[in-house]
């Protein structure tokens, strides 16, 4: 396919993997914070490509992983009031909350339903004026904006039936605390579509203050191939900076039309991350000139403080402090199919990832 | 009623190009609203030749022996997916749903070499694989390269964030045979309609005992795992 198979050529990834075995000297660790970047590394195999002194640890960018089970259990106590429906992007149907998830509610005959787009929701709430639709958005700044669309739409449209409960979440917050912490990583492969969004400025106390590399990196083998060896540059070099790889989508300034609907809707809020806690100004709250399409504010349901899961070590695993064989649950207690902690819920989450390759 | 004549009509087409007879039927009508739509069950009764027996139990595959499929992968449940979720977007994937016993036989007929049959249907060729591997114990290396996949599913494949070897197919059979015979296997599989895109897709391996590897196109390696629940289109 075009625009794609260029960036999956086999020499190109070669050619980069024997450039990196040739300069890479230092012992180094990378960081990929998004969700798509673990998959694509996981699915193109690249972690076997690379000299073993570079090591690549997945962080908390994957928004199915890190929503709460706060989130969830509000989604579900939604689902069960008379003539609701619930959208939602696919894969956070399997998400376990307190008690259930969204898939065995679904189960149990609750309209539950999977979209691909957030205006599949509106178009929904168009079509059935006597039911409450009620749409799932989560997602970092990438899927905000489109939430934010579709809000400022429904408000155009008079809609008095469509509503969202937003877990969405802003990026650079999360990276920078976990840099607090004291995680020991050496630099950051960014999330391109972040960045296609916001810029580049947001990463650059990372640089200058943190003295880590950010290179905001595509999704493809080649992109994210090119993206370690401008990190390792860096490293070798000893100069962390802001770099963009992914040129052919990301501009320094980002996208201004969807800043303006981000700006224009939401607002940041001190946000619930699973396995982190709550993380100061991390997360999108919808302005209270929408508020009459914010779910929170118009439905009323009760639900408990979670409890983390017992002995559920997920939170120590995001940082990059310990791997998954260091938990007593790992492939005991939870598995892909009957996840515990947040990282074995997506295919994509760390203990997912480790649970394929166990031997 | 005009769903139904089409449906008994296509029916009977199939039943004479599989040249297989429908011996009986029988229909029930339950009250209205207890069953939205037409459901159809079929049973059918066949025969194992006694040469044959030993095509669906795994036994005497080895390292080295090819995996062979008769075209390509993922259609089927595309096809479903698109016509039952609201997609915005149209797609040109149909499904591979057909009959493949005329196939089966010519290949059965002019070889010996067959040593495994199964149908890639729900979890798709990725859950077959693996319980081939658990079953033989043996190693299982895919190239990715050499999987046949349209276009339209790749394409789809990647807005949805689905490996097109977890989806389902209905016309499709892979096989294992002995190298001896492969290139054989294939070409008379290729004579066949039905198996005109055949290909070798991979070959078992002593290597990474009971687990199936893929080399991926681009020239990586990832292990393939069985379907678990449902596929859902992916936000990331």
């Amino acid at each position: 396919m075009q625009y794609i198979g260029e960036y999956r050529k086999k020499e190109l990834i070669l050619a980069i993997s024997e450039e990196l075995k040739k300069i890479s000297k230092k012992e180094i660790t990378l960081m990929e914070v998004c969700g798509g970047h673990t998959m694509a590394i996981h699915r193109f195999g690249l972690q076997t490509m690379l000299p073993h002194n570079i090591r690549l640890l997945s962080g908390p960018g994957c928004p199915v992983c890190v929503s709460s089970q706060y989130f969830i259990d509000t989604a579900i106590a939604y689902s069960k009031l008379p003539g609701v429906i619930i959208t939602t992007y696919g894969d956070l149907i399997r998400v376990p909350g307190s008690v259930s998830s969204l898939e065995k509610e679904k189960a149990n005959g609750h309209d539950i339903r999977i979209i691909y787009s957030v205006l599949e929701a509106l178009e929904m709430a168009r079509n059935n004026p006597e039911k409450q639709v009620i749409f799932l958005g989560i997602g970092f700044e990438t899927t905000a904006p489109a939430t934010a669309a579709a809000i400022i739409e429904a408000k155009k449209e008079k809609l008095s039936n469509f509503f969202v409960l937003s877990a969405h979440k802003v990026m650079p917050p999360v990276m920078k605390a976990l840099v607090e912490e004291g995680i020991k990583i050496d630099g950051f492969i960014a999330p391109g579509h972040v960045s296609a969004i916001t810029g580049t400025a947001i990463y650059n106390d990372l640089a200058t203050v943190c003295k880590l590399g950010v290179v905001i990196a595509g999704f493809e083998p080649v992109d994210l191939m090119q993206a370690i060896l401008m990190l390792v540059r860096q490293a070798e070099s000893g100069s962390p900076k802001v770099e963009i790889q992914y040129r052919r989508v990301v501009q320094d300034e980002g996208n201004k039309i969807a800043q303006a609907l981000l700006a224009a809707v939401f607002e940041l809020k001190d946000d619930r991350w699973r396995g982190l806690g709550i993380i100061p100004k991390s997360g999108l709250k919808i302005r209270d000139n929408f508020s009459s399409f914010d779910a929170e504010k118009h439905f009323t349901v009760s639900v408990q403080e979670p409890v983390d899961p017992k002995g559920c070590i997920c939170g120590l695993i995001l940082r990059g402090l310990k791997t998954p064989n260091d938990c007593s649950l790992f492939a005991k207690t939870c598995t892909p199919s009957d996840p515990v902690g947040a990282c074995m819920v997506s295919g994509e989450g760390t203990c997912a990832t480790y649970y394929k390759y166990r031997s | 009623m005009k769903e139904l004549e089409l449906i008994v009509r296509s029916l009977a087409e199939e039943a004479v190009k599989a040249q297989v007879i429908v011996v009986t039927g029988d229909t029930k009508v339950v009250n209205k609203g207890k069953c939205d739509k037409l459901f159809i069950n079929t049973a059918g009764i066949g025969s194992v030749r006694k040469e044959n027996r030993l095509v669906s139990k795994a036994r005497n595959i080895q390292p080295g022996d090819l995996i062979i499929i008769n075209g390509t992968i993922g259609d089927h449940g595309l096809a479903v997916m698109s016509a039952r979720e609201s997609f915005n977007f149209k797609t040109p994937v149909v499904s591979d749903c057909a009959s493949l016993n005329h196939l089966i036989r010519q290949m059965l007929d002019q070889s010996s070499r067959v040593k495994f049959m199964r149908d890639p249907t729900r979890g798709g060729v990725a859950t077959v694989l693996n319980e081939l591997a658990g079953k033989t114990g043996l190693g299982i290396e895919i190239d990715e390269s050499a999987l046949p996949v349209t276009r339209g599913v790749t394409a789809m494949c990647e807005l949805l964030g689905f490996d097109p070897l977890h989806i389902a197919n209905e016309g499709k059979v892979l096989i294992v045979a002995d190298p001896v015979e492969g290139d054989h296997i294939l070409e008379i599989m290729k004579k066949n309609n039905l198996g005109k895109q055949s290909a070798i897709i991979g070959r078992i391996t002593g290597d990474h005992p009971g687990k199936v590897m893929l080399k991926t196109e681009t020239g990586g390696r990832r292990i393939i795992d069985s379907l678990t629940g449902d596929l859902l289109p992916r936000i990331c």
